[in-house]
């Protein structure tokens, strides 16, 4: 490996042997190979395998990430069954791809040089595809986090994947479709605002 | 097997790093080798070809290569030849 970098994407090259670990390697022969994981909890992207989820901003009005026509990706106001807000993270490709269009998923445009966040059909796992959700925070492997931009909480307000400040605009909470929490009815309490509806 | 080489003739494999993320051997642009994370692509499957005693990627049959004919240190795929590097 290239600088001994133990990184996603890290060149690997040929050099004088020095018996280190970054030289050692392992042939895992697919005939007897352990099993990939394909249900239950990643524990490396601490994501559930095909369990559609809902990413849900800290800020007060919790919207949720909804991907919308053209592949971009934004908040909004959470609606009931609206597949364009559910995704779902893939064991075999580690993407996270969209329940409304399935062979779109979640990537940092521009092959990870810009830092808008959006969705595309050219799936690839390569870093800027891979993602995982870490103590309320969807981060990267390259230290980034998913960030309201400018941290207004408005409708359709565009993501970006930046540097961690760590404020709410950069806090979220997976919710999964099976545990999405219903919305009070008419006539039923509001227990964020106190007051019925 | 081979036992030269080590490698079962034309059995599917792949190739895990030892540091600590036991990271896959993969590749970039189709052509430049990288250890990336498992993702399930063909990119990461590898086998040994007995007739050029290469190892090659199952994504398109192309061989292990020390770029510019061993020249350099980088780590490619090319159409094989069964040269030194």
């Amino acid at each position: 490996m290239r600088d001994s970098k133990d990184a996603e994407g890290q060149a690997v090259d040929v050099q004088k042997r020095n018996g280190q670990d970054n030289q050692r390697w392992t042939i895992v022969y697919l005939d007897k190979k352990p099993a990939d994981i394909t249900k239950g909890l990643h524990p490396d992207f601490n994501l559930h395998c095909n369990r559609p989820f809902y990413l849900v901003s800290r800020m007060p009005m919790k919207r949720v990430v909804e991907m919308h026509g053209n592949a971009n990706v934004w908040i909004k106001r959470y609606t009931k069954n609206r597949l364009a807000q559910r995704f779902s993270f893939d064991c075999v490709s580690k993407t996270i791809r969209n329940e409304q269009w399935k062979n779109y998923v979640m990537e940092i445009q521009g092959n990870g040089s810009s830092t808008n966040f959006r969705c595309t059909a050219s799936k690839n796992s390569r870093w800027w595809q891979l993602f995982r959700y870490q103590d309320g925070f969807f981060v990267n492997d390259h230290g980034k986090v998913l960030d309201i931009q400018g941290s207004v909480d408005t409708e359709n307000r565009n993501l970006q994947m930046v540097t961690k400040t760590g404020k709410i605009n950069q806090q979220w909470d997976l919710i999964y479709a099976d545990q999405y929490p219903e919305e009070p009815k008419k006539g039923e309490l509001n227990k964020d605002f106190g007051l019925y509806v | 097997m081979n036992t030269k080489f080590g490698l079962y003739v034309e059995r599917d494999f792949h190739i895990v790093s030892a540091l600590g993320n036991n990271k896959y051997l993969d590749l970039i642009n189709n052509r430049n080798m990288v250890i990336k994370t498992t993702n399930g692509r063909k990119t990461q499957i590898w086998y040994f070809h007995q007739q050029s005693l290469t190892i090659r990627t199952r994504y398109n049959n192309q061989s292990f290569d020390i770029r510019s004919s061993g020249r350099t240190r980088d780590m490619q795929i090319w159409s094989t030849n069964s040269g030194w590097w």
